[in-house]
């Protein structure tokens, strides 16, 4: 056997053990307190259940009363309809031959052409509603990652060229998407049970933020007089290197965060601290004084005020 | 609004969850051949995702955020002090949840499996790749943060040095 061949089999029985194990992660990649929102939604909906079966019970008709006659093992005779008297008559031209039909047998509209006969279901010819509520026409972002949001008809499907949006029972839909730089043209169809199609459509518009198109900083504006504390910085944060050959190695973090709060940067083998300036902007260089050769590892800046993080990978490499 | 410029919506980003079903197992298993540790393979490959999941709004836009979570595995899983450290912390969690550990592999599966985590780091997270995930030269590179000729370079003396250790022709 050479190593190709060992090498399978030890994969197929190392597939095979995994397969069997009983995985217990729970959660998709998510932290407890992702869950809090979930179970609180889950106790929303068996409230919901419980409220229902309370209805239900109350509307229910009350038990009917046992059964005596006829009495156990009585030969019932066969069963044959009342007429009424005023359905009775003597005309036999209203009589027609009635044929059974078979299955895939075309059935035509009884009444006038492209009408519904009487007593039948008129078909749906009418296409579904579909409003988009988010975003409006000619919104500008920031970032390429948007969430689309509106309503259809309920059963209606929506879908974006071949994605398909997420529809609640009510009708209420939402997809992200992933806008280029400039203008997006998001087209969206909605399809009902009966295949009737609705198209809408939003043209919203991506300017890439300057720190995402450059790495250059520029200096603050000496006029700072309309920023005030109150001000909301969002918080952004960057990596200068990525990797470093000097030892101890380092790296710079720098981006924005709400004048005079804390940003801190963590990880494995190193970190540091850093408060925003009166214009929100911060930097920190941060050693990895233990770090490995050649091994890139994760290092997050986050936002005390606000709970933000983002992280960037890290390498040694002498 | 520059109406002949206009571009279509060019995709959707997979889903967290998607996502997370359709590889958990996978790096459960790369976990597993990197750490060879039953108890801790699994939160290896949770941690990895959970980091995962923080950066969900950043990774759902790569071509191959595996790659990204598999990295994470591989980096986690290298070395030995945090390999028993992660095993101490798994043991813990596995008693306090009273849950079953990874199952026991073959002899023969373990060992093969034992002489690719004893080859150096780097050989051993490209040999694994290359057999448990099929993965080509290129994205083995891209796992592990270096170029394809350093990657083929890893993989050439793994294999070498693998069927030496398992005394089987390369």
């Amino acid at each position: 056997m050479n190593l190709d061949e060992r090498a399978r089999q030890a994969t197929a029985g190392l597939r095979a053990t995994v397969a069997a194990s009983p995985l217990s992660s729970p959660i998709p990649g998510m932290a407890r307190w992702e869950w809090v929102p979930r179970a609180l939604a889950a106790v929303g909906t068996a409230a919901a259940i419980v409220v229902v079966a309370i209805l239900t019970i109350q509307v229910a008709p009350p038990t009917p009363a046992p059964i005596t006659q006829p009495p156990d093992g009585t030969v019932i005779p066969e069963f044959v309809p009342p007429v009424e008297d005023s359905l009775l008559t003597t005309d036999t031209t209203e009589l027609s031959t009635v044929t059974s039909l078979s299955e895939g047998d075309p059935i035509a509209p009884s009444g006038p052409e492209g009408t519904a006969g009487p007593g039948e279901v008129p078909a749906d010819t009418e296409a579904p509603s579909l409003v988009i509520l988010s975003p409006v026409n000619g919104q500008v972002f920031e970032t390429d990652v948007v969430r689309f949001s509106g309503t259809t008809e309920p059963g209606a499907a929506v879908r974006a060229g071949r994605y398909e949006a997420d529809v609640a029972p009510d009708g209420t839909w939402s997809i992200v998407l992933i806008l280029s730089p400039g203008s997006n043209r998001a087209v969206f169809t909605a399809t009902d049970e009966a295949g009737n199609e609705t198209t809408a459509q939003v043209v919203v518009d991506y300017k890439r933020s300057v720190a995402d198109t450059t790495t250059t900083t520029t200096k603050p504006k000496e006029d700072t007089t309309t920023t005030t504390k109150a001000d909301f910085v969002e918080f952004s944060a960057n990596q200068v290197y990525g990797t470093c050959p000097s030892s101890p190695p380092f790296d710079v973090f720098w981006g924005t965060a709400q004048p005079g709060s804390k940003v801190i940067v963590t990880s494995d083998y190193g970190g540091g601290s850093v408060f925003a300036n009166a214009e929100g902007g911060w930097e920190l260089r941060v050693e990895f004084p233990e770090a490995p050769a050649d091994v890139f590892f994760l290092v997050t800046a986050k936002s005390v005020a606000t709970g933000r993080a983002k992280s960037f990978e890290f390498a040694y490499k002498p | 609004m520059r109406q002949m410029e206009e571009t279509q919506v060019v995709s959707r980003p997979e889903r967290f969850d998607d996502f997370y079903r359709r590889e958990f197992r996978l790096v459960v298993g790369l976990a597993y051949v990197l750490s060879g540790s039953r108890n801790s393979a699994e939160d290896l490959a949770q941690e990895a995702f959970m980091a995962a999941h923080r950066e969900w709004d950043k990774l759902q836009t790569y071509d191959n955020p595996g790659a990204w979570v598999r990295r994470v595995v591989a980096n986690k899983s290298v070395s030995s002090f945090r390999r028993s450290a992660t095993e101490m912390k798994a043991l813990a969690k596995l008693a306090a949840r009273r849950i079953e550990p990874l199952n026991e592999m073959e002899p023969d599966d373990a060992e093969f499996w034992g002489h690719v985590r004893d080859l150096p780091r780097r050989q051993s997270q490209a040999i694994a790749l290359f057999y448990l995930e099929d993965r080509p030269v290129e994205e083995i590179a891209r796992i592990l943060g270096c170029t394809t000729s350093t990657a083929k370079v890893h993989l050439h003396k793994g294999r070498a040095n693998l069927a030496t250790r398992l005394g089987v022709e390369a």
